[in-house]
């Protein structure tokens, strides 16, 4: 059976990392869709509005950590409530440019992210993690 | 019991030496014991010496300058200190005790003189006075050390307070780098790695057109790195410009002239802009660093005004302690300082959905605040208003 | 100012005669030595008496020793007084080296002086070629030895009380706290500015009317320098009195009142 592939989302303030991700995804075909957001406020909406429309519930999130409005701490607050409404295992992976231990140390205590990753991620990078991406789903 | 007492014979062979001379000072009577003393026969001495004769050419100055008028003016002199010679020339040390002897009409009839050997007492003073001269050579020696001590002591406490003068200094600087550091290497990452990924994008690309929006999109990023780049730049000089010169600035002359500056903006919201700089209406501060203050707060008072009524700014200014104060409160949107206050003078950081919302005047504005030795912090309330609290200047004498 | 001048030089004021008669002691002692001479010219003049700086009362805080280590200071201090007192024909008497003193104010200010009166005056103490003062250098710092042995001995002998008079008994404390009592530095400065002096070349330049008192026998300036004094200054008389000592005017008091007043007239 031919594996489905994922919707990703990307939820990130920075668009132009928006888009190079985007196209990096596109291009070595790894989703079926992506969907990005400039900040963790429209993402909630976004769920919250979808949580009935499985398809629509990304597979996988890649969540920036400091966004303006809504930044990621605050977003899984909003998203363990909107979570229980939605019926599909969303993997969230947190990421940021900061090496702070302390960010690393609270993102590995919250049960729904999977993963802290360091940004940004080129081109072999990503590869990187899709190849294991198989292995983990 | 009755003592047959022969003065004669006592008088001859008592201890001291005695002798008895004229106004003149030759010598009528001595006793053996002076004789002996002295060397002399009796025959060599009674009506042939002077008193003088046995004194050396200094004794002799003493004599006649002191020794003589004191006896003359008191009758009586006592422990005086000559040196006697004797027949063979060899001098030896005595005191003497002298009381001239008067008639009835007070005229003066003779000199009664006696002479004590003080040889052996002439050697322990010998000693004391070297001993005494010594311990004050030593005792100058060490005021002397003492004060070179006080005032290396001195130096050194002097040279302690500038070190940790220094110290601090190259704390603060260590503090400002590390920050400039975090700040650069945070703000610089992201643009550059996306012009990495945009590149690589332009290289494989084919497609014209899609060339030419990868392009367009490299622009924003390039333009946004120069941003970046430029206010990292001014916040290193402004940081390094510690010699910046104050001007004598007039609160309410740099307010009109930021009225004047945003007056577009103030028509078009419709904002109420007010003042009172009566508590402290100058000061000396870098003229570029205040109208760049105020114009920021301004601006920024006026873009987060809230839509629900009519924007009220006012600025002020307040001593407290010593310390100058410069206000700027409003009614406007608000922050959340408990989701964004840490990062609110932070570079290029925005909590407004708005357009014009860039936030770097705040970061700016901090960094000169700052170099000028003063501080900054705010008070919100979301959808109530924001205060921005800025010591100018501590220490106002 | 005028206080400051009397409480420097401890001086004293008396009689009621109209001429000044001003008597300057020398080395060793103070004022007190005139006690038995001014006595007799109360009626005719006004008496002056002062201590050198750094002898007897007057205050040892005003003795600088650039000032003093020469004569001159001694000599400008007289003048200054002769000033502050607007003293005018001064008869000054001087005994030992305040004949030089003497001499030197008075070559000064030649208008300011009458008579001058020098009583064992000594121009130079140390011997040299074809003079002699009857002194080597030895001998002064013998002199120096002495001084410092017998500052201890001061207090002493100056602590008890005068015999010669009882009716007077103020005099008595007077002396005991006063009497020749020196600061031993001062006193070894005194010496040796005054010891080691050498005011030959001034004698010629006296031109007022000058009497030389003279003991016979005297250690300290003998009738040779006594001599030499008188052939030096022009306008001088030599008196030789029949006594022996330095101190003439303290031991042979009425012969040196019958020698003044013989000039004085």
């Amino acid at each position: 059976m031919i594996r489905k592939r994922p919707l990703i989302g990307i939820i990130d303030d920075d668009e132009i990392y928006q888009f190079t991700l985007t196209r990096i995804i596109n291009h070595n075909k790894r989703a079926e869709r992506v969907i990005t957001f400039s900040d963790g406020e429209k993402a909630i909406q976004y769920l919250a509005d979808n949580k009935a429309i499985n398809e629509n519930i990304p597979d996988i999130i890649f969540l920036d950590l400091n966004m303006p409005i809504m930044d990621g701490w605050q977003f899984m607050e909003e998203y363990a409530s909107v979570k229980t409404e939605i019926k599909k295992k969303v993997n969230i992976f947190m990421w940021s440019s900061s090496v702070n231990p302390i960010d690393i140390e609270r993102a590995s205590e919250i049960s729904e992210i999977s993963d802290y990753i360091i940004k940004p991620m080129n081109l072999e990078e990503v590869k990187i993690f899709f190849e294991k991406l198989e292995t983990l789903l | 019991m009755i003592y047959n007492i022969d003065y004669k014979e006592l008088y001859n062979n008592f201890p001291s030496g005695y002798f008895c001379s004229l106004p003149d000072g030759t010598i009528i009577d001595s006793n053996n014991r002076f004789l002996d003393l002295t060397n002399y026969t009796r025959e060599e001495v009674i009506g042939k010496k002077k008193f003088t004769d046995f004194l050396s050419q200094g004794g002799k100055i003493y004599f006649e300058n002191v020794f003589s008028p004191a006896l003359k003016l008191k009758g009586t002199i006592e422990e005086i200190n000559f040196n006697f010679i004797k027949k063979e020339g060899v001098k030896f040390p005595v005191l003497i005790n002298s009381v001239e002897v008067k008639d009835k009409e007070g005229i003066h009839l003779f000199t009664q003189s006696a002479i004590f050997n003080i040889s052996q007492r002439k050697k322990y003073e010998h000693e004391l006075l070297i001993a005494k001269r010594k311990a004050n050579d030593l005792s100058n020696e060490l005021i002397d050390i003492n004060k070179e001590l006080l005032s290396s002591a001195e130096l050194i406490l002097k040279q302690k307070s500038q070190l940790e003068e220094f110290n601090q200094h190259l704390e603060n600087k260590n503090r400002q780098l590390s920050s400039f550091a975090h700040i650069a290497s945070h703000n610089l990452r992201a643009p550059v790695s996306n012009l990495m990924a945009l590149k690589d994008f332009y290289k494989e690309s084919i497609d014209l057109e899609d060339k030419g929006m990868l392009f367009s999109k490299v622009e924003i990023v390039i333009s946004h790195l120069n941003e970046t780049l430029s206010e990292l730049i001014e916040s290193v000089k402004i940081q390094g410009n510690k010699g910046i010169t104050h001007d004598p600035i007039i609160f309410d002359s740099v307010f009109h002239k930021t009225l004047e500056i945003l007056d577009n903006q103030i028509l078009d919201s419709k904002a109420v802009v007010t003042s009172n700089f009566s508590e402290f209406p100058n000061i000396k501060y870098p003229k570029l660093y205040m109208e760049s203050i105020m114009l920021n707060l301004l601006s920024n008072s006026i873009r987060y005004s809230s839509p629900d009524r009519i924007a009220k700014i006012h600025f002020s200014t307040e001593i407290n302690n010593n310390e100058v104060m410069f206000i700027a409160k409003d009614n406007g949107l608000g922050i959340d300082l408990q989701k964004h206050g840490h990062k609110l003078f932070g570079l290029n950081n925005t909590f407004h959905r708005h357009p014009d919302s860039k936030g770097v005047g705040l970061f700016m504005t901090k960094t000169q605040i700052e170099a000028i030795g003063g501080s900054i912090t705010v008070e919100s309330e979301v959808d109530k208003g924001t205060t921005f609290k800025i010591v100018l200047k501590k220490n106002i004498s | 100012m005028l206080q400051r001048i009397i409480a420097r030089n401890n001086i004293t004021i008396s009689g009621t005669g109209s001429k000044s008669m001003f008597l300057v002691h020398g080395f060793g002692c103070d004022q007190n030595m005139w006690r038995f001479i001014t006595p007799q010219f109360k009626d005719d003049y006004k008496i002056i008496l002062i201590d050198l700086v750094g002898s007897g009362k007057s205050d040892e805080n005003s003795y600088d020793y650039k000032k003093y280590n020469s004569l001159e200071g001694y000599a400008d201090d007289v003048i200054e007084i002769c000033d502050v007192l607007k003293l005018e024909h001064v008869y000054f008497v001087g005994h030992s080296v305040s004949a030089m003193i003497g001499l030197l104010a008075a070559i000064k200010r030649p208008a300011l002086f009458k008579k001058l009166i020098m009583i064992g005056p000594s121009p130079r103490y140390i011997n040299c070629e074809n003079y002699f003062g009857g002194f080597s250098q030895n001998d002064i710092d013998d002199l120096m030895e002495t001084l410092d042995s017998n500052y201890l001995g001061w207090s002493s002998a100056m602590a008890s009380v005068i015999m010669d008079n009882p009716d007077r008994p103020e005099l008595a404390s007077e002396l005991e706290e006063s009497f020749c009592q020196n600061n031993p530095e001062i006193a070894r400065h005194f010496a040796r500015v005054t010891f080691l002096g050498d005011n030959r070349s001034d004698l010629k330049k006296l031109t007022t009317d000058t009497l030389i008192i003279q003991s016979k026998t005297d250690a300290i300036a003998s009738i040779k320098v006594g001599q030499f004094v008188h052939d030096n200054i022009s306008n001088s008389k030599l008196e030789v009195l029949e006594t022996t000592g330095h101190c003439p005017h303290l031991s042979a008091p009425s012969q040196t009142i019958e020698a003044m007043k013989k000039h004085l007239i």
